[in-house]
């Protein structure tokens, strides 16, 4: 069984994404912003991580450059879920760094982002 | 040869006199003679200031007790009752055994070099912008009028300190940058008055080199573009507003999404615990598109309001039935009490201003991850002429300069979502109600906000209410 990570300070997301991860036969588990998301990536080694973009402690995108530079997350699939339509933070921020597999924007399409996981995860 | 010392004597430009002990005037040359009255025996004091003793502080005097020379800057009379800024120079006339027995005074005038001096001195007190003068360790050397008139006298204080009340240097610096590399920089910065009152200004920095080109210090003149800053943020402020808004609503719809699963899912599969998630979920997301569209209304022009009869204890019971579920989300504590009481306010709008607070409270318990115990507090009672509403609680807390920016536009100290209107929006609820709000804050201890209401708000209030010109922050709450 593939394990997702889902980093989001928004506790109703994370329900949500959970509830429906798990009804689709993957586990689980969550990090409510970017410094514990890195925890959790460590002590739980997903299969994949969803993360939001704007988050308190550790942006989304510093998380994201943190993942790409460190050898413990070599390949590790991202795809954010972001309510933000302007990505340009995230262009000038993470140059140089591989495309993350998919940006999908709130509220997410549950086709749409089933698509993303299978294609990050193939 | 003595012809030819006399006749220098007698041209050189500038006032020369030979003085006794006694400060007489021994001799004195042409210019001496042409500008000054000189009778017998005349005292230099009289001559020079028409004082009838000597001057304090004498360098003739000095001179003639210790054989050096000395100087100073003084102001004398001359025959027409012009005043006259002159340089002061003395040296010894020794005897052959040595003994002074009498002192060459040469007076330079400076006048025109204090006229400039004086001239240049008003327009660094009185430009209309606030000029300091830096050293390489961003102490204030000078500072004109208007820079200590709204942040007092620097009195060697560190620029940062000054303007920012930061302890430490701001991460790019254009007075350090100058010092650098020479030229002029300029930014753009918010700084805070000693009364507390945030500006925007402009900042140009000019390097003032000594006379071998050696950057001495820098000149930083920065002006007020508040006024501007605020006409361009009006004209923004929509755009702004509508990203704002909409972000924030793609995350409710997001909720709203989730809620509508849970519930679907758990009628199908009978589970009716899913059933309850769902419900609470869609219910609290629904509450927070509410506050949203009523903060949209109070930043809008032209809203109607009512003074009413408010009773204290069911507005704070209210307000807390409706954070209630937002704060049991996230694990914090939520306590509410308030005394029994009246007063009059706009009903919706202090209401929507309390919870904008408590949530604001709530947000910084939860991304505060160094406690585990959180708790908010929302307490009511009367005090004399007013009714005060303290909102307190164990989060996160701010610094300094968070804490004097937090009604201001475009700040932001967190990274979650939301509109940027609550905090704008309650600050001017409050002001319009003729209240105040204080924040005491310290970072890692929490946050309390103190809201006092008039018992009876000013008469032209309620128009003052709908009239709203600010724009609110981007994300401040």
């Amino acid at each position: 069984m593939k394990k997702i990570l889902i980093v989001d300070d928004e506790p109703d997301t994370v329900t949500f994404l959970s509830a429906w991860l798990e009804d689709h036969g993957f586990e689980t588990c969550s990090a409510s912003d970017g410094s514990q998301g890195m925890h959790a990536i460590l002590s739980e080694r997903p299969d994949l991580v969803l993360m939001d973009l704007k988050m308190p402690n550790k942006t989304g995108v510093q998380l994201y450059r943190e993942i790409r530079t460190s050898e413990a997350c070599n390949g590790l699939p991202v795809i954010f879920i972001t309510g933000m339509a302007d990505l340009r933070i995230f262009d000038s921020e993470c140059q140089l760094l591989p495309e993350p597999d998919g940006f999908i924007e709130k509220p997410f399409d549950l086709d749409v982002l089933r698509t993303a996981i299978d294609k990050a995860l193939a | 040869m003595i012809e030819l010392y006399r006749r220098l004597f007698d041209e050189l430009p500038c006032y020369v006199t030979v003085q006794d002990k006694r400060f007489r005037l021994i001799a004195t040359n042409r210019m001496f003679q042409r500008d000054f009255v000189v009778g017998p025996d005349a005292h230099c004091y009289e001559v020079y200031k028409g004082r009838t003793e000597k001057c304090v502080d004498c360098p003739v005097e000095k001179t003639f007790r210790d054989g050096h020379t000395h100087s100073s800057e003084e102001v004398v009379r001359r025959k027409g009752g012009d005043e006259v800024h002159v340089i002061v120079h003395t040296s010894p006339l020794r005897k052959s055994t040595g003994v002074i027995d009498g002192v060459v005074e040469i007076s330079t005038d400076i006048t025109e070099v204090k006229r400039l001096q004086q001239k240049y001195h008003a327009l660094f007190e009185e430009a209309p912008c606030y000029i300091s003068v830096q050293d390489r360790d961003l102490k204030i050397l000078e500072a004109n009028r208007r820079f200590r008139k709204d942040f007092g006298n620097p009195n060697g204080g560190y620029c940062y300190d000054v303007y920012k009340h930061r302890s430490e240097p701001c991460l790019t610096c254009p007075v350090a940058e100058t010092f650098q590399d020479g030229r002029s920089h300029q930014s753009e910065e918010v700084v805070t008055s000693r009364e507390g009152c945030p500006a925007n200004v402009l900042v140009h920095t000019a390097a003032v080199r000594n006379n071998v080109g050696h950057i001495d210090s820098v000149i930083e003149m920065s002006t007020n573009i508040t006024d501007v800053r605020e006409l361009q943020s009006q004209l923004t402020s929509l755009g702004l507003i509508v990203g704002s808004v909409s972000h924030g609503i793609k995350g409710l719809l997001s909720g709203l999404d989730g809620g509508i699963y849970l519930m679907k899912t758990g009628f199908k599969n009978e589970k009716m615990d899913r059933v309850e998630n769902g419900w609470d979920m869609i219910q609290r997301n629904v509450d927070r598109i509410r506050s949203m569209v009523l903060n949209i209304l109070y930043y809008a022009k032209d809203r109607e309001v009512y003074l009413q009869p408010i009773d204290v204890e069911e507005i704070t019971t209210s307000v807390g039935e409706i954070v209630s579920s937002r704060a049991e989300s996230v694990g914090v504590e939520l306590s509410v009490e308030a005394e029994a009481g009246t007063f009059k306010g706009d009903q919706n709008s202090v209401h929507s201003m309390l919870v904008n607070l408590v949530e604001n409270s709530i947000d910084a318990c939860r991304i505060d991850k160094e406690e585990d115990d959180h708790r908010v507090g929302l307490r009511a009672r009367l005090d004399g002429e007013h009714v005060v509403f303290e909102i307190e609680d164990n989060g996160i807390g701010m610094d300094r300069e968070t804490k004097e920016k937090a009604f201001s536009l475009f700040f932001s100290s967190k990274g979650a979502e939301g509109t940027g209107l609550g905090l704008f929006i309650a600050n001017k609820i409050v002001n319009n109600h003729g209240g105040s709000i204080e924040i005491e804050s310290s970072p890692g201890t929490g946050t309390r906000f103190l809201v006092r209401l008039p018992m009876n708000p000013p008469a032209e209030s309620p128009s003052a209410l709908a009239d709203v010109e600010e724009v609110p922050t981007a994300d401040d709450d």
